[in-house]
């Protein structure tokens, strides 16, 4: 069995929506990724299969989307907005405080596979910048000491 | 005193339950135009409003709707662009995160206007939160068919399905929307045919933003003279979220009528810029409109009076910028993301953007040369006009104007290898 019972009922519900059943690619492979942390090869087939597609169709189709990961990543991801309304109020030392945190470069995952990084495109929290997301959730109003405290508490929920 | 329209709901922590909604007044303009008005009232009446639409261009909505032919014998969709991207923006989240119903109800009117029985909302990836408070709504208009069969007990059916995107800017263009939803990569598509007539799944579609949508239960609980009552002329009509981001003392996500004017926004509403410091410039309409130069600001926000001013609307992402910043640097940085986030079917674009990202690299870092800002201009001048979308002039406008209305700025990092702000130098050869 390679997705779980609720995965499996959200890609019979997913391909039932549309009048097109292929209009569920995208949502499929999100709810994949959610289950496995990134779309695994495994996956592509599977889904491809579903949707009457091939899978190198589907992975041509997936490099598209930068939120659907053919990669491993952390179990926390983070994603730090470095567009304009954040860097006017200081990405710059958010970036450089999670990196120092981490201990590792953008793209790479911590050693006990707990975090990544990456720099992200406005994420819509412009009034409320700079802002960052944590798998799928928002982080607003950042300074210094407030990431290092997020990144500090999810450590230790770990 | 202006009296909230679209926000007026957000600061109730339970307008997204549909029974809190209903005590506000909510549902009942849907389920009266359904009742009482035939589609071509309703599109009569969103005309009379004069409702431009507010995802970027500002095409009238009614309009948009009557191009909408009738006869086909294929089904019509309706998409609500629910994919705000453009960088300063964050307008719509709010809409979607705390008043969801509204929203709702703005696509049931819609949807009937058109004769649309399947809408789908193109919901950004990203807005995870957006994506439950939409799918709680959606379950509770359904368990009070509001949504589903019949609605509201008449004869018109409208499912409304909820569909997640993937990360990627170019799926907020509505042809790139409508690729995406068919399950396919996000490359918008000639025009014409316009998706009015040949859209999602070749079949005639309307694609209406958020905050376009979230007008309309308003209009038709109000009228459209009360709407016309609203903003800065007959062009330029009605309540307007305006995003105010950057180096302002309180920034926030504003609204208040179409129109109103920019130092109003800055300096009464938003605190002026912070710390006393002065102002460097402001860029009106999200990252792909032309900035506005401090002795430029005195202008009204409408689509019109910014036109006339050189700049657009677009999303009215307002970005305040203070003497600190460095103009060659946010250059760059809107070069970046244009890079990014080309879908790279045409050559100006592709080529333009990734070009424009490395030269305004090489004079942010001190290795540039004089010629490279007259190339950059020239750059600007051949991408604009000549693609299958505006993402390559929604580059070169904004870098263009950064260049042209802060030239020393570029000219000193070329000479001086150096930030013309700051002390930082950013000399690395
Ligand atoms: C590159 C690009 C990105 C866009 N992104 C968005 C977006 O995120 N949200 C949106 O509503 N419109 C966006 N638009 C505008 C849409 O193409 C379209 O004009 C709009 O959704 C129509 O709705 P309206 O008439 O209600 O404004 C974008 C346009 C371009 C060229
Ligand atoms: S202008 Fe750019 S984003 Fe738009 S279709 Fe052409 S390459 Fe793609
Ligand atoms: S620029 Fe960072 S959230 Fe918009």
């Amino acid at each position: 069995m390679m997705f779980s019972q609720e995965t499996e009922s959200k890609f019979k519900h997913l391909a039932s929506l549309y009048p097109h059943k292929r209009s569920a690619l995208i949502p499929m492979l999100l709810v994949a990724q959610k289950e496995h942390g990134y779309v695994k090869p495994e996956t592509v087939e599977y889904v491809a299969k579903y949707l009457d597609l091939s899978a190198s169709e589907v992975e041509s189709i997936m490099s598209f989307y930068t939120l659907l990961h053919r990669n491993p990543v952390g179990r926390y991801h983070i994603m730090i907005c470095t567009n304009l309304a954040c860097m006017l109020r200081g990405s710059d030392e958010i970036e450089a405080c999670v990196q120092r945190k981490l201990g590792v470069r953008f793209g790479e995952i911590t050693a006990d596979g707990l975090f990544s990084a990456i720099e992200f495109e406005c994420l819509g929290s412009c009034t409320t910048a700079p802002a960052m997301q944590i798998n799928g959730e928002f982080y607003e109003d950042l300074d210094v000491r407030k990431v290092e405290e997020i990144i500090d508490g999810l450590r230790k929920r770990a | 005193m202006y009296e909230l329209v679209l926000l007026k709901n957000i600061h109730d922590p339970r307008a997204a339950d549909i029974d809190r909604y209903i005590e506000l007044g909510g549902y009942a303009a849907s389920r009266k135009v359904i009742k009482e008005l035939t589609p071509a009232e309703v599109i009569e009446t969103t005309k009379q409003t004069g409702l431009r639409g507010r995802g970027g261009a500002g095409f009238p909505t009614g309009m948009k709707w009557s191009f909408v032919p009738k006869d086909t014998g294929k089904p019509i969709y309706l998409c609500c662009n629910a994919d705000e991207s453009e960088p300063g923006t964050c307008k719509d989240r709010v809409i979607i995160e705390r008043d969801p119903h509204q929203l709702i109800e703005g696509i049931i009117i819609a949807s009937y206007a058109v004769d649309c029985h399947q809408a789908f909302i193109y919901l950004r990836g990203e807005f995870s939160l957006g994506y439950r408070m939409l799918e709680k709504a959606l379950d509770e208009a359904r368990a009070r068919s509001y949504v589903g069969r019949k609605i509201f007990g008449s004869g018109f059916d409208l499912e409304i399905v909820l569909h997640s995107g993937a990360g990627a800017y170019i799926c907020g263009e509505e042809t790139g929307l409508i690729e995406s939803l068919e399950g396919k990569r996000g490359h918008p598509r000639q025009k014409p045919p316009f998706p009015a007539v040949q859209g999602l799944y070749g079949c005639p579609t309307v694609v209406n933003n958020v905050e376009t949508l979230a007008n309309l239960p308003h209009i038709f609980t109000r009228g459209v003279e009360w709407y016309k009552s609203l903003g800065s002329g007959p062009k330029n009509t009605g309540p307007k979220l305006y995003c105010v981001s950057g180096h302002v003392n309180k920034p926030a996500v504003v609204e208040r009528e179409l129109g109103i004017p920019l130092p109003e926004l800055i300096n009464d509403i938003c605190g002026g810029v912070r710390n006393g410091n002065k102002l460097k410039g402001v860029i009106p309409g999200g990252s792909s409109v032309p900035i506005l130069r401090p002795e430029e600001i005195d202008v009204r926000m409408d689509f019109d009076s910014l036109a006339a001013k050189g700049t657009l609307l677009g999303s009215a992402g307002i970005m305040v910028i203070d003497e600190t910043a460095c103009m060659v640097r946010l250059a760059l940085r809107t070069a970046r993301f244009y890079a990014e986030e080309t879908c790279g079917q045409c050559t100006q674009c592709r080529e333009g953007t990734w070009w424009m990202e490395q030269v305004l690299h090489r004079i942010e870092h001190g290795q540039g040369k004089m010629s490279d800002i007259r190339m950059i201009l020239d750059m600007c001048s051949n991408m604009k006009g000549v693609t299958i979308c505006v993402l390559s002039d929604a580059c070169a406008m904004p870098v263009e104007a950064m260049i042209n209305k802060y030239r020393e700025e570029f000219e000193y990092h070329v000479t001086e290898k150096r930030c013309m702000v700051g002390t930082k130098s950013h000399a690395h050869a």
